[in-house]
């Protein structure tokens, strides 16, 4: 087995699976993403426990909601191969919903499925704990140096890209 | 039905748009929705293009009682930073509003695809998509 390199990002993953939910940036805590429980080169699991308030009258899950659980998780799928001269930008992102997600826990699992110098491609996967399918989610990632993304956004950097935004 | 009414909408803070602004939802700025650079976070303008797209199609058909709209597809392109004040407005191409009535008038389902542009405070696009709804009668018991 091949241990993963150490850089920015899978320095990060380590911190967000063994550290406390504090750690995580205060947009993922204030929308309750959660963090991540385990990852190895090109795939990362979570469970995700759906809290009361997210749920709609009918007990569903919203579907934004479901997109912004698949682009954390595709997040740090990505951050488990990215360069460590690198940074990563989402931008395109790609979700179906199979069946409605309600108050049951979900197990989240994403993978990256291509990489070249210049892109990643991931894919998601969104079930209940019985195996039923939730959702299936894409996307493709631009990997950037660090200062090219600098340049091109002065300060602000793209909207989930870079490190402690996952 | 008011769609920042939603539970999920109202823990976030959805506000909704002045009707003159063609601006459907809006989401105030807030640290808590920002990454550490200072720009709003994907997960944030996900969830104000879908309450867009569900906004769009309530002020076309108003009470949605008797029918259960759900999100089937969702795709994103994520354009530029976002800064500040982020809001939806939405569109679909030419008669879709028409055959969505006709669909469930005759067949009680159909499919619409929504597209969905949320910009920013400075009036940048910083998301284009589509949202697709599938929307069926509600089953009755006798």
């Amino acid at each position: 087995m091949t241990a993963a390199p150490r850089t920015w990002a899978t320095e990060r993953l380590d911190e967000i699976v063994n550290g406390p939910v504090t750690i995580l940036p205060p947009v993922i805590q204030a929308l309750r993403l959660g963090g991540l429980d385990e990852w190895g080169i090109g795939w990362i699991k979570k469970r995700w426990q759906p809290h009361p308030d997210l749920l709609n009258v009918d007990g569903s899950l919203f579907g934004g909601y479901i997109a912004a659980l698949a682009d954390q998780a595709l997040a740090f799928a990505a951050m488990t191969v990215v360069p460590a001269d690198r940074v990563f930008r989402t931008i395109n992102l790609n979700v179906n919903f199979i069946r409605v997600g309600r108050a049951h826990p979900l197990a989240i699992e994403a993978v990256v499925v291509a990489q070249t110098r210049q892109m990643l491609t991931v894919r998601a996967t969104l079930k209940r704990e019985d195996g039923e399918l939730i959702a299936e989610a894409s996307a493709q990632q631009t990997l950037q140096s660090n200062g090219e993304v600098r340049r091109r956004h002065g300060e602000a950097g793209p909207n989930n890209a870079l490190e402690p935004t996952a | 039905m008011d769609v920042t009414a939603l539970p999920f909408n109202r823990f976030l803070g959805l506000e909704k748009g002045a009707s003159e602004s063609g601006l459907l939802v809006s989401l105030p700025p807030s640290p808590q929705y920002m990454n550490h650079v200072g720009s709003v976070h994907a997960s944030a303008l996900l969830a104000v293009a879908e309450a867009g797209s569900a906004e769009f199609l309530l002020r076309h058909f108003g009470d949605v009682a008797g029918y259960v709209p759900v999100v089937r597809r969702l795709e994103a392109k994520f354009r530029k930073s976002a800064r500040g004040r982020v809001s939806a407005r939405a569109s679909v191409e030419g008669d879709a509003l028409n055959r969505l009535s006709w669909g469930l008038r005759t067949k009680g389902r159909a499919l619409i695809e929504v597209s969905v542009e949320v910009v920013d405070e400075g009036g940048m696009v910083v998301l284009s998509g589509v949202v697709e709804w599938f929307i069926a009668r509600a089953a009755t018991t006798a």
